[in-house]
């Protein structure tokens, strides 16, 4: 594949998506003309290296943060929700930018991170007070020791995204201070439990139910390709090889731009090859930049820029997104 | 053991059983075992039952064997009473049920019944309309309008679709609603047309029995608000939300895609029925009953009709006109879903949320 054909398409679309980055406030919508979106910012924020765009788009994330240290699908919207870790997710990865830029507060950063990583250990789903002490008097301490992930809304059960884009937040390095607390490490594991405990028969993850009222259900693609980018770091666990293997069932397939996206970069996060998903890819971006629908479904700035981030992966062999080996 | 000793463990016994009872009893009023389960309520506002249609309901059942007939024609002439609204400069917006795929299943409104909801809005004067929807349990909506057709059937009409999970957002007083969700955050394309219609598939449904035009609604809900799947929503109750939905999203037709139903474990592994009919009403609640009756269930046994027709529309058969066939030359028993059968089994909703 021509390195400059991939550069050419990379900076087409991190033009695309600086266009419709809101330049007073920094925020990205979903979809043009829209209002704020944290989800949208998140990512575009991930896929791009212009610093000055960057660094409007981190003081938007900086300030909307909630007092609790999470962070709302957008501002004004309600408590803090799923989006927080993707907020904390980008505001980690860009650090390197961000500490590039002369006069930047670093001790503000590391507050809103340390913020965010508390609303994260605090935000998972788990039995009321009431329910726990029933549990522990009927089934002793065993029962409060389950696997748990993430909610999307802090009053809802846990699931495979959430849980997935919380994980890597947490699990990126270059917090080390965090990383290595033994409280955190144990929640990793339980996270990591939660999503092993809910793959699918024949490998690969759906939204979170493997099984419902005794019926076995199938995973899917996207999902599948989340989950696998949450566990990179156990490439030896026997689920996680057979979601893999599952996911490349899929490499022939030009299914939908958000999902060849995150498998081509789950595939590379297991040094994968991704060819075929990024050939896809290229053949489907529009003049614009963006990444059309075979359909009909509005281009929307989460697949744009998740699309660039593989295609940056790909042309660079690494990415932001990938973890490392434990 | 010392009498001492035998004091102090019947007192730990004692704590542990007193604590386990108050626990118990605190469990029952407040975890999400019981809201998933809880009851409607009995009693009711002013405020509440106010909102229920007054006067009588129509609702035709228009027969029609398969996806290759023309189905907007066999609408057109089917609708007995039932006088078309007009749309002349309106802004429509059609729902249909995209929730999620399954190769083998009819999970979802068939294309070609979209089509013929489109010309049907078309043919009423419609200015804008926009083909709506936030699928339920997958947020790849590129790849369901893909496989399951829909996509093709908007690009073939020339209407845009949007994905009501990514719209941007309304806040919706809630406060007369009965799953506590206040304010209810819904999409702008919702809360800003003119004129809904839902466009459900008949299907028997694992946790409300049935879904049809107001379970359906479940999709106007933004996954970027309650996530995917909406597991808020079961949280807060299901019938409890169905009901809101009726009242925020306000749905002025439903056009019901029961040419292919869906029984036993619906709405996702239950199996194909043939059952030939599209059935069309602009009472939802009306539509909902009848359906259930085609279906062979009584609508008061399931909660959320029970009340519909209460707070939204005619739910008992003597206050609905049908056109077309009598239900009871044509009523199939749909094989039921496990938890009507087995209701103890909805208490694994608890855990599974889905």
């Amino acid at each position: 594949m021509a390195a400059q054909k991939l550069a050419d398409a990379i900076a087409k679309t991190r033009q695309h998506l600086i266009k419709i980055q809101n330049q007073e406030a920094g925020w990205f919508p979903y979809k043009k003309d829209g209002d704020p979106s944290m989800e949208a910012s998140a990512w575009s924020l991930m896929a791009l290296d212009q610093v000055s765009a960057i660094q409007k788009g981190y003081n938007f994330i900086c300030q909307a943060q909630n007092a609790d240290g999470g962070w709302s699908t957008k501002p004004d919207a309600g408590r803090s929700d799923w989006t927080s870790a993707l907020a904390l997710l980008s505001v980690r990865l860009l650090k390197p930018t961000l500490q590039a830029i002369p006069d930047q507060n670093l001790t503000k950063q590391k507050r809103l991170v340390k913020a965010g990583v508390e609303y994260l250990l605090d935000a998972r789903y788990t039995y009321k007070p009431a329910t726990r002490l029933v549990m522990l008097v009927s089934k002793g301490g065993k029962a409060l020791d389950k696997d748990r992930g993430w909610p999307w809304d802090p009053d809802c059960f846990h699931w495979i995204e959430p849980t997935a884009y919380s994980l890597m937040s947490l699990k990126l390095p270059n917090l080390p201070e965090l990383y290595g607390q033994p409280e955190i490490k144990k929640v990793i594991q339980k996270g990591n439990k939660f999503i092993l405990d809910h793959a699918c028969r024949g490998g690969g993850w759906n939204h979170g139910n493997d099984i419902t009222l005794g019926a076995y259900l199938p995973a899917y693609r996207l999902t599948t390709a989340e989950a696998l980018l949450a566990l990179q770091d156990l490439p030896d666990e026997n689920k996680v090889k057979a979601g893999l293997a599952y996911l490349k069932t899929w490499s022939d397939k030009n299914t939908s731009a958000m999902s060849i996206a995150m498998s081509a970069l789950a595939l590379m996060a297991f040094d994968q090859d991704a060819t075929q998903e990024i050939e896809m890819l290229l053949a489907r971006q529009s003049p614009e930049g963006t990444f059309a629908s075979t359909a009909v479904a509005a281009v929307n700035t989460v697949t744009t820029a998740v699309c660039c981030m593989a295609l940056i992966a790909f042309a660079e062999k690494k990415s932001l997104l990938f973890i490392g080996r434990q | 053991m010392s009498d001492e000793e035998n004091t102090k463990s019947s007192r730990r016994e004692f704590i542990a059983a007193t604590a386990a009872t108050v626990a118990a009893a605190s469990l029952s009023s407040c975890s999400s075992e019981q809201k998933l389960n809880r009851e409607l309520p009995v009693e009711l506002t002013p405020e509440q039952l106010a909102k229920k249609k007054s006067g009588r309901s129509q609702v035709a059942i228009i027969e029609c064997k398969d996806y290759e007939q023309d189905i907007f024609a066999l609408i057109k002439n089917g609708l007995g009473q039932i006088k078309l609204p007009d749309l002349k400069g309106k802004h429509v917006v059609l729902k249909p049920n995209m929730v999620e795929y399954r190769a083998d299943k009819p999970v979802t409104t068939n294309p070609a019944l979209l089509a013929a909801a489109i010309e049907l809005a078309k043919s009423c004067g419609a200015s804008q309309i926009t083909v709506a929807e936030g699928p339920g349990h997958m947020r790849d909506t590129e790849y369901l309008l893909d496989v399951t057709g829909l996509g093709a059937v908007c690009k073939n009409a020339g209407v845009p679709y949007v994905d009501l999970n990514l719209d941007d957002l309304e806040a919706m007083d809630n406060s007369n609603g009965f799953n506590e969700i206040n304010p209810f955050y819904l999409p702008r394309t919702i809360v800003k047309a003119d004129y809904v219609i839902s466009v459900p598939k008949l299907k028997t449904h694992h946790w409300v029995g049935m879904t049809c035009s107001m379970k359906n609604l479940f999709g106007t809900v933004p996954g970027r608000k309650y996530g995917w799947p909406k597991n808020l929503l079961h949280i807060k109750g299901i019938p409890h939300s169905i009901i809101d939905l009726q009242h925020l999203v306000k749905p002025q037709l439903a056009i019901v895609d029961a040419i292919v139903a869906m029984e036993g474990d619906g709405p996702i592994n239950g199996m194909a029925k043939h059952f030939g009919y599209v059935v069309v009403g602009q009472d939802v609640a009306a539509v909902d009953a009848t359906c259930a009756r085609m279906i062979g269930m009584d609508p008061d046994e399931l909660a959320y009709i029970k009340m519909a027709g209460r707070v939204v529309g005619n739910t008992d058969a003597a206050q609905i006109d049908i056109f077309g066939p009598a239900i009871k030359d044509i009523v199939q028993t749909f094989d039921r879903p496990i938890t009507m059968k087995d209701k103890s089994l909805l208490k694994q909703a608890a855990e599974q949320g889905s």
